[in-house]
């Protein structure tokens, strides 16, 4: 039975011992796991800690520009896989994230909140295990044994050369649109607009500056989402920016369809740190 | 409340200190029986309390049924107590059956002899959780009373009569509802409990064995199953997620799909196994390395045990079992398999999934009676390969009946797979090799233990096993997956 508990300790104290090491050796965060879940919870507690400028909320549109289009110390990503950026906008409402000085707000795909997708990922935001997961790093998603390997192996996969100054080619900038235009929507997602705006007015009140941007996202444009962003722009009065206006087809690739490749992905964020003047 | 919950830690937390309890003379067995039963009803009627009550009638109805067998069987009235074991049976399978299957065998009837809101009324009442387990425990109650299987001393505890009934009917329903069996098994015979039933003391706690069915169970539920669950989600999402995916990332779902489901159900087996232990019941092993298989008829002497054993003894063998002839052998064994799948779901695709097992079975047994064998069993390496992957595979799709939500999902399956798309996905891929790893290792023991047991014996070491619970402690707390119910709770 000693024999038995002695190894066990040991065991267990060099396992933790080399996860501390690769955790230090990755950064402090790991880029991504197989598991789209752990991989969001992951990226919103690394990035929810930093002391950042700009916070970027959406979909995994938003998240794959943490995983290919660089990291910036000054910038936090929370894309939400599978979700929206409804689930962090409710979580920084409710006090359970930080806001920063500036929203940067993936509007494609809002419409997701009306189906509450991401709602898992917005309940373990809320657990005692994410709380719990901030204080201990060994315990946090980003430092699972199986995002190791996985970051591992798409570190090793030969990536796009990405230009590391290069910008969309857009020549549009945010604006304002006018409040009075027709929107169709449901009723879920004109109940959902309405929550969104008092949202977005309450942060704005606390001294976060809202921008809504509308991403290039391939084949992500079916009707139920194409109405929500220019109703929630026209609704709260906040900056809209559709980055699709004017976007040539081909100055942008996807690996799947509607997500951005690497050099894609950097340019998209590029764009988004010059409009707001970060180096 | 599931065994992965903080609820349950609590529960464990409180209840075995209590249950072990030093109480002296025959107030301990007595306590210790009311704390299991407390215990229980709190696990059982966590989620919803209402449940209880069906319970309750069920093991009052069952505490009944015995006592009034037991009454006949010493008066000698033979004809009395069948008609009671009758009786009983049919009460229990009508509960099962209306609470279970009402809704499956309404839309069974011509349209318009019902009226559609008594269908759908029907439809909507939601099944109690575990439904399936108890009423089998029940029902095996009624039948190893009957046939004398359980002990001389035990009949006559449940056979007491006047204030005696409060204790039969206490130990009768600790045997009903012990909560580490309750909701998904093992499913224990009669037999195999109620005669376990007597005072238990600490120290005879074989702790060994305890924690290697707690941190293996544990270990194959969090880390391999939960994990796996995410991306085999994705087979039943949509029709156009499986006609667009190519050959490679679905077989890499199905794959994964075979081993969580084995992973979850075997790892919740396990931990039942060992809670019964820590209390002083001994479970019945449920899986015994089931994909070592080589044939589908060693594919139920593997899997499920506990539910095969119990069809075995309590259908397949009152049918007639294999003594009646050839033709009768087949039919019995496509009945029981038919009922068997259906005893998984109100849903024709169990039904479907247990009738094709049946097919098989009855297929290989032809086979092997021609063959003069009791079972195909090659000999040659490569006879056992291509045995092997037959049998492997030949499970692995017959989960696809058992998945999807409706036979259009297969044909989608199929012509995913039809097509020529070699894209190679990197996260299912990657699930299947970094989580699916632990089951072949956990299948590869098993095979060590069947054929090289010196090796195995070299093994089983305590600096072996230390490290390797180290390891899987490691794995547990850094890397579980997202917490989520057991598939076997649905039924």
């Amino acid at each position: 039975m000693i024999r038995y508990v002695i190894v066990l300790l040991l065991v267990l104290a060099t396992c933790f011992s080399l996860q501390s090491l690769a955790l230090r050796a990755w950064g402090g965060s790991t880029v991504k796991s197989e598991s789209n879940y752990f991989s969001s919870i992951a990226r919103i507690q690394t990035e929810s800690r930093k002391k950042a400028d700009i916070m970027l909320l959406g979909s995994s549109l938003t998240g794959r520009l943490a995983d290919r289009g660089g990291r910036h110390d000054h910038v936090a990503n929370l894309g939400c896989d599978g979700g929206s950026a409804v689930v962090t906008l409710r979580a920084i409402d409710s006090g359970l994230l930080p806001a920063a000085p500036l929203l940067v707000i993936e509007t494609n795909t809002l419409g997701y909140g009306v189906e509450d997708r991401g709602s898992d990922i917005a309940r373990a935001i809320g657990s005692s295990w994410f709380k719990l997961g901030n204080r201990v790093p060994n315990i946090s998603s980003t430092a699972r044994p199986s995002a190791f390997f996985y970051s591992w192996l798409m570190a090793r996969k030969k990536t796009e050369n990405a230009p590391l100054r290069e910008t969309l080619p857009v020549t549009t900038h945010p604006v304002r649109l006018a409040p009075s235009q027709e929107h169709t929507l449901t009723a879920g997602e004109k109940k959902l607009t309405e929550e969104l705006t008092s949202t977005l007015s309450r942060l704005s009140q606390k001294g976060s500056r809202i921008l809504l941007v509308q991403f290039p996202a391939g084949n992500l444009n079916d009707a139920v989402l194409k109405n929500m962003p220019t109703a929630l722009a026209a609704h709260s009065g906040f900056p809209y920016w559709d980055l699709n206006i004017g976007l040539a087809p081909d100055a942008v690739q996807y690996t799947d369809g509607r997500h951005l490749d690497a050099a894609s992905a950097r340019k998209l964020m590029n764009t988004l740190l010059g409009e707001n003047s970060v180096p | 409340m599931l065994f992965n919950s903080f609820e349950f830690l609590v529960l464990l937390a409180v209840t075995l200190p209590l249950y072990y309890l030093p109480i002296s003379g025959s107030r301990a067995r007595i306590w210790q029986i009311v704390v299991l039963l407390a215990a229980s009803s709190v696990f059982y009627a966590w989620e919803n309390p209402k449940l209880l009550l069906l319970l309750g009638f069920s093991c009052a109805f069952n505490a009944l049924a015995v006592e009034r067998i037991l009454f006949w069987k010493r008066t000698e009235s033979a004809i009395q107590e069948k008609r009671w074991l009758v009786s009983g049976v049919v009460v229990n399978l009508a509960f099962l059956g209306f609470f279970k299957y009402a809704g499956i065998l309404l839309t069974l009837l011509p349209r318009g002899w019902m009226p559609v809101e008594l269908v759908h009324g029907v439809k909507s009442i939601p099944l109690p959780i575990g439904i399936s387990f108890y009423t089998f425990h029940a029902i095996s109650l009624l039948v190893d009373v009957h046939r004398k299987k359980v002990s001389e001393e035990t009949q006559r505890r449940l056979g007491r009569r006047g204030t005696g009934r409060v204790s039969s009917f206490s130990e009768l329903t600790l045997y009903i509802i012990f909560f580490p069996q309750l909701v998904a098994g093992p499913i224990v015979k009669a037999h195999q409990f109620i005669d376990q039933i007597r005072e238990k003391l600490w120290h005879d706690i074989p702790w060994v064995s305890v924690r290697r069915y707690l941190l293996t169970g544990y270990f194959l539920k969090i880390f391999v199953a939960d994990n796996l669950c995410e991306q085999t989600a994705m087979l039943s999402i949509s029709k156009d997620f499986l006609i667009h995916s190519g050959p490679i990332s679905l077989m890499a779902l199905l794959y994964a799909y075979g081993l969580q489901i084995f992973s979850d159900f075997a790892g919740y087996s396990l931990i039942a196994i060992g809670f019964g232990l820590m209390f002083g019941y001994r479970l019945p092993e449920n899986f015994r390395f089931p994909y070592l298989s080589l044939s589908i008829t060693e594919f139920w002497r593997r899997w499920h045990l506990s539910l095969s054993s119990w069809l075995r003894d309590y259908l397949y063998i009152p049918l007639g079992g294999n003594r009646k002839g050839a033709g009768r052998t087949y039919v019995n064994l496509f009945l029981v398999m038919f009922l068997g799948g259906l005893w998984h779901g109100a849903e024709w695709k169990f039904a479907l999934w247990g009738t094709l097992h049946g097919v098989l079975l009855a297929v290989e047994r032809f086979i092997s009676r021609r063959q003069g064998e009791d079972s195909p069993a090659p000999k040659s390496l490569f006879n056992r390969s291509v045995m092997w992957i037959y049998t492997f595979h030949a499970v692995m799709f017959l989960w696809l009946t058992f998945l999807m939500p409706d036979l259009s999902y297969i044909g989608a399956f199929f012509q995913g797979l039809a097509s020529g798309d070699r894209t190679i996905p990197g996260q299912p891929l990657f699930a299947l090799a970094f989580y699916g790893s632990v089951v072949i290792l956990y299948h590869l023991w098993g095979w060590l233990l069947e054929h090289k047991q010196h090796l195995a014996n070299r093994l089983a070491n305590p600096w072996a096993e230390g490290a390797l619970h180290g390891l899987m402690l490691f794995l547990i707390i850094t890397n579980p997956g997202a917490p989520r119910g057991f598939i076997y709770f649905q039924f």
